[in-house]
């Protein structure tokens, strides 16, 4: 009797067990499992732990710059810069615009950009910045990293308790690789298409989030400008309007 | 506050800075008795060890390791301590009432005394402290002197005694030779685990950790055989050190025997604990700090492809951020209210192909916003009249653009909304 009661109990136990968000005492620590909120609800709810998983690399594919592939993390950054941890830019393709990552809401001084000569030497960079333990977040761009390199930083990320972020053109996107996320990421009419092609502790799925636009408001037009940018608009206006949307 | 209580132990000289450096692990106040006594305060460390007879016990098999012959004692006062270990030791007195009674059979021998003290005091018949307590202050000082009177004062209690702590060390050299030559590395294992344990003790006292330490293997009439073991993080723990130091030996093959081992560390950094696992703690404690990272990646890459990024009071777009140098990182401006700024800016702004008029990137261009004048620097060399706009293209990529307002009147991709 006794012992089906205590039977049906570890029962009932095992799912409230297995489940992550609970802490034992000297079993797994707790850190593994750590993530960061992205700032979007729906992805949220897309990604095992409700967020981006520090400590872990994240690969993200897009077809080219602009498309909303930052938008997507500055939320996560931003907070991981509020909690005094480093965020380090291993090669940016471009300068990453210092007035538009503080609105953002980025403690930029805790920003740190390195510019390696090569892409073995962005690499070893990257390793290094994941090892030590003080950086939250690690982005890089890498043209070429076969899943070997992959590997190293994951084991890297694990090691550090540091977010592993590469930012990667789309013909990567088809080979394996070690990552623990994998996500494309496209522009769909006002929308951003993002597709999990691999996700540990989830599963693969589509989501579409809503593009945040540049212009919200009313232009700030001024007034002697006015009547140009009038004929502008209306020109381009006319000249979408003899396309298809 | 605590009462005060002392530890006293004597020991051979030369293991006398080994043990008190070590006992800065137990005690912050810590002070030498030249030439063969260390005295530690521990009233103020009961509560965390446990009680007096966890701290005797670890400092007896402390003592044990280094294998000397050395006495032990505690008295609420310091010279009470002393006395009470040079009479012999064993013995342990925490009330300040019960030391008149304890100290008073010990022999006047244990008191630091001259040649003429001693044969004074032959001369006189005091043979014990107690005999000694009997008499006058006044007159035991006009025969013996006062320096006699002062110390049985002193270990009474009943004028104070000023004592100089020792100062935490800065580095650690330690040797031990060994009772038979060795002919293997992994045979000295014991011998330099115990090293190990006497240099973590050190290293907590200090409040330091270690990210690197040297082993010297020594051998007769030969040079001796050399490793360093370095850890990825500041590190003070001993079983740490002798796993790591345990890796090293087992690939050593000596060329000689090993009579000695000696063990030294160069620079204590500050220690940094790492944060314990407790639900709902995120990062509370400070992150490692990040100095040594930047020095690994300024040494490899170099010094000026590192920097940090600040925000810098100019309408200008190229000139509203600035580089700065290693942990120099900030903000240095007051914020503008200022209209959507792309995250990705160009070094150089990129002339765009126009098409009757109209600006072509990777397709046509669909002004979202603008324009956005920018017409500013006419005091310096780099004065600008631009209209920016925000476009988006038929590929869903959010630029930034400008029409410059000066002949030719071109337009040019300046950044992207990412």
């Amino acid at each position: 009797m006794t012992e089906a009661i205590a039977r049906n109990g570890e029962a009932a136990l095992q799912p409230l067990l297995r489940d992550h968000r609970l802490w034992r005492p000297g079993r797994e620590p707790l850190s593994r499992r750590r993530t960061v909120a992205t700032g979007h609800a729906e992805l949220d709810a897309a990604l095992p732990g409700g967020g981006w998983t520090l400590g872990a690399v994240t690969e993200i594919f897009h077809p080219q710059l602009g498309v909303g592939e930052l938008q997507l993390l500055l939320p996560a950054l931003a907070e991981l810069t509020r909690r005094r941890r480093w965020l380090v830019l291993v090669s940016p393709p471009h300068i990453p615009y210092a007035p538009a990552l503080r609105a953002a809401g980025i403690d930029l001084s805790r920003v740190l950009l390195v510019h390696p000569r090569a892409d073995r030497e962005a690499l070893w960079a990257v390793e290094q910045a994941l090892r030590s333990g003080t950086c939250g977040a690690v982005m890089a761009w890498p043209s070429r990293a076969d899943p070997g390199s992959v590997r190293r930083l994951q084991l890297a990320a694990e090691a550090g308790e540091s977010w592993s972020i590469l930012l990667r053109r789309d013909a990567a996107a088809r080979r394996p690789s070690p990552a623990a996320l994998r996500m494309a990421v496209e522009p769909e009419g006002d929308r951003l298409r993002i597709d999990l092609l691999k996700c540990r502790g989830g599963r693969p799925r589509s989501l579409l989030l809503p593009r945040s636009r540049a212009a919200t408001g009313t232009p700030r037009i001024e007034p002697r400008d006015r009547e140009r940018a009038t004929q502008l608009s209306l020109a381009l206006c006319l000249e979408g309007s003899g396309q298809p949307s | 506050m605590a009462e005060s209580l002392w530890l006293a132990v004597r020991l051979p000289p030369d293991a006398v800075h080994r043990l008190a450096h070590w006992s800065l692990k137990l005690s912050s106040r810590v002070s030498v008795e030249p030439p063969d006594g260390v005295l530690m305060e521990i009233g103020g460390s009961l509560r965390l060890f446990g009680g007096l007879k966890p701290i005797i016990s670890e400092v007896a098999a402390h003592l044990r390791g280094l294998d000397r012959p050395s006495a032990i004692a505690a008295a609420p006062t310091p010279r009470g301590a002393w006395l009470l270990a040079r009479a012999g030791g064993g013995r342990a007195v925490t009330r300040r009432h019960t030391l008149r009674c304890a100290l008073a059979p010990l022999p006047c021998r244990v008191l630091h005394l001259t040649r003429q003290q001693q044969l004074s005091l032959e001369r006189l018949h005091l043979l014990t402290l107690g005999e000694c307590m009997a008499l006058p202050r006044s007159g035991l000082r006009r025969r013996l002197g006062t320096a006699v009177a002062a110390q049985i004062d002193q270990a009474l209690g009943v004028t104070a005694e000023p004592r100089q702590y020792i100062d935490p060390p800065r580095s650690y050299h330690g040797r031990l030779e060994l009772p038979t030559a060795c002919h293997s590395g992994t045979g000295v294992r014991f011998a330099l685990a115990r090293l190990l344990r006497e240099m973590a003790g050190v290293l907590q006292g200090a409040d330091a950790a270690v990210e690197r330490f040297t082993v010297a293997l020594e051998h007769i009439r030969r040079d001796a055989t050399r490793f360093t073991v370095g850890t990825l993080r500041p590190t003070r723990d001993a079983g740490q050190f002798t796993e790591l130091a345990g890796h090293h030996l087992e690939r050593i093959a000596p060329p000689a025997p090993i009579c000695a081992i000696a063990l030294s560390a160069g620079a204590f950094l500050p220690y940094q604990p790492r944060v314990g696992e407790l639900p709902g703690m995120e990062y509370t404690a400070s992150p490692a700090p990040a100095e040594p990272l930047w020095e690994r990646l300024a040494a490899r890459i170099g010094r000026g492809r590192i920097h940090g990024l600040a925000v810098h009071a100019d309408h200008r777009p190229e000139r509203a951020w600035r580089r700065t140098p290693l942990h120099r990182g900030g903000e240095t401006a007051m914020a503008f209210a200022l209209p959507p700024r792309p995250c990705w800016l160009l070094s150089q702004p990129q002339r765009l192909t126009e098409h009757s008029g109209h600006p072509q990137w990777h397709g046509e261009l669909l002004l979202e916003r603008g324009p956005e004048r920018i017409e500013t620097g006419w005091w310096d060399e780099h004065d600008v009249a631009r209209d920016y706009y925000v476009a988006l293209n038929t590929h869903g990529s959010r630029l930034w653009i400008f029409h410059d307002l000066r002949p030719p009147y071109h337009w040019y991709l300046h950044g992207f909304f990412a």
